[in-house]
């Protein structure tokens, strides 16, 4: 570290074995680095569940790095970085500098009681920080992703066939939600506390998930290994950054009022005063058939749901429907705009969001942290790479991860929040 | 074939849970195996192989012909599977899988990119990429 400039590693491992996999991430990744790291950010696919476990893969990090080197992290569908696009391995980011302090914080139950959750997280940061003196403050926020509910004895199912009488179908999906955290991630609940916390921070987030089928994703903090919490890494600094949200949507001509919801705005029961389910499918003159649990991508998630996060927004910006519930729509978000659409986007409009993302900042970068919707993964299959040469030919030799989750967001005191679904999400940093 | 670079890449491949089956080939010929050959195959392919299989040496005159002027992917879907064909290019080679129709193709893209820039490193360094006939 020359001059007590700032430097940034990115590390990866494609072993199967947890626990090998875990040493050689961070062998890769400290091996480039003159100091020990002042925090690390690992991602990993969910493939370790099955061959060791998570406990191992942050064991083998933990036989190569110190136990008090701070690590926040958590399950996602892919990354890229440095080295590659995947879907399959881990990938971990470590930065060392002596401008900068660093915490850590937790919060748990994040499906049952987001804004509790938030709240013991931002005490960590706000405690850890306490005494640091830097100027530009940033946060990582990784929360847990939704989750197929559990509905017995419907079991765990995207689509619930109309049929089951609307109330019932609540008072399951409550249980599912509430008691065993099995359904939304609440995620936006999560960062906006985290936010009226911690206004002063930028922040960048994204919740995690696991390979598709949308049944369980973890969180790392340390050497534990979270369900359904927050970890965030609080950093203060004086090296500068900037976070920024885009997504390139373009609205269709289908557009429609959202008439009745749930009392949090969560789940859409009427649109156009008639029953959801119905009148969606009318006005993308889709059959019923088409929307099942093997054409769930192609249908929900490149047709999002658009509408104005809050008041201030001046564009529609994209949600998927998560779950249909007979005939209503869980959202990812609670739905603030009775005015709605429905939103798209092609190939070149998913390369050129990155463009537009980070041509915003001109500066030479540090590090970068990207969090990007798994849609715009899965979308482009291994054209991915076309997205990657983008970012690395900004990025220029400088270390990234960009990892792929469902639900982002950026937040910064001059731009306010930006929640969004296929959207692709940068955190650069870069020394004066 | 234990020891062939390339039957490890596609060993690698196959532990994904929607590749059924994976080789490199070429008309009429498969070149490289997984190691165990297609004993590691998924038992669900096992039924179409025979009819899969006279279908890939169809496509593959196409790669013949086109591969040349650029073609790099193909694929075709038969009953309840779909075979991907990653060409190596400017050669009449590809690599193959097979996964269930309604996969997420996406997801398989991404890892049969990384096979095929794996197997095309390897096949850069003759003495140890040599591909066989089997």
């Amino acid at each position: 570290m020359v001059g007590g400039k700032l430097e940034a590693s990115v590390g990866m491992s494609r072993k199967w074995d947890a626990r090998e996999a875990g040493k050689e991430v961070a062998r890769s990744t400290i091996e480039k680095l003159s100091e020990p790291p002042d925090f690390l950010v690992l991602f990993s696919t969910i493939h370790y569940k099955d061959h060791g476990g998570f406990q191992e893969l942050l064991n083998g990090v933990y036989d190569v790095l110190p136990e008090d080197v701070p690590l926040v992290g958590g399950t996602v569908r892919g990354f890229s970085n440095t080295y590659g696009c995947y879907v399959r391995g881990a990938t971990l980011l470590a930065v060392s500098s002596k401008n900068m302090d660093v915490a850590i914080g937790i919060g748990n139950n994040t499906k049952r009681n987001p804004k509790k959750a938030a709240i013991k997280c931002a005490e960590m940061i706000k405690s850890g920080l306490k005494n640091s003196t830097y100027k530009n403050s940033f946060l990582l926020n990784i929360i847990s992703g939704a989750e197929v509910p559990n509905m017995p004895p419907l079991g765990r199912k995207k689509v619930i066939e109309p049929g089951a009488a609307p109330k019932a179908l609540m008072k399951m999906f409550s249980f599912s939600q509430y008691v065993l955290q099995m359904g939304a991630a609440r995620d936006e609940e999560v960062t906006e506390e985290m936010i009226s916390q911690l206004p002063k921070f930028s922040m960048l987030g994204g919740a995690t998930l696991d390979n598709g089928p949308g049944f369980r994703s973890y969180q790392f903090c340390r050497k534990e290994v979270l369900k359904n919490a927050i970890v965030s890494l609080g950093i203060k600094t004086s090296n500068n950054l900037f976070v920024q949200t885009t997504h390139n949507m373009k609205k269709t001509n289908i557009t429609f009022k959202i008439t009745k919801t749930n009392k949090d705005g969560r789940i859409i029961h009427e649109i156009n005063g008639k029953p959801a389910l119905s009148e969606l499918l009318r006005l993308l003159n889709w059959p019923k058939e088409i929307l099942n649990e093997d054409t769930w991508l192609k249908t929900t998630f490149y047709f999002p749901i658009g509408g104005k996060y809050n008041e201030d927004y001046k564009e529609d910006v994209p949600h998927i429907i998560g779950i249909i519930l007979g005939e209503s729509l869980l959202l990812t978000y609670k739905s603030k705009d009775s005015d709605a659409s429905i939103l798209t986007i092609d190939g070149k409009r998913l390369l050129d969001t990155i463009d537009f993302n980070l041509s915003s900042m001109k500066i030479q970068p540090e590090f970068g942290l990207i969090s990007s919707c798994t849609t715009r993964l899965e979308t482009m299959g291994n054209r991915i790479y076309q997205a990657r040469y983008r970012i690395s030919k900004y990025m220029k030799d400088s270390p990234f991860i960009v990892f792929y989750v469902g639900g982002e967001s950026t937040y910064s005191p001059e731009k306010g929040l930006n929640y969004a679904n296929m959207s692709f999400n940068s955190a650069i940093f870069w020394n004066e | 074939m234990r020891d062939d670079p390339i039957a490890k890449v596609l060993d690698d491949l196959l532990k994904l849970d929607d590749i059924l089956a994976c080789m490199v080939a070429r008309q009429n010929m498969i070149s490289v195996m997984p190691s165990d050959d297609n004993d590691s195959f998924k038992p669900e392919v096992h039924g179409v192989w025979d009819i899969i299989h006279r279908a890939m040496d169809d496509v593959f005159s196409v790669i013949r012909e086109y591969s040349q002027a650029g073609l790099a992917e193909m694929e075709f879907q038969m009953q309840d599977y779909e075979a991907l064909f990653f060409v190596f290019p400017d050669t009449e080679n590809a690599l193959v899988a097979i996964v269930p129709a309604l996969a997420n193709k996406g997801l398989i893209e991404v890892e049969m990119e990384n096979a095929r820039r794996e197997i095309l490193k390897i096949m850069e360094k003759p003495e140890e990429g040599e591909i066989v006939t089997v």
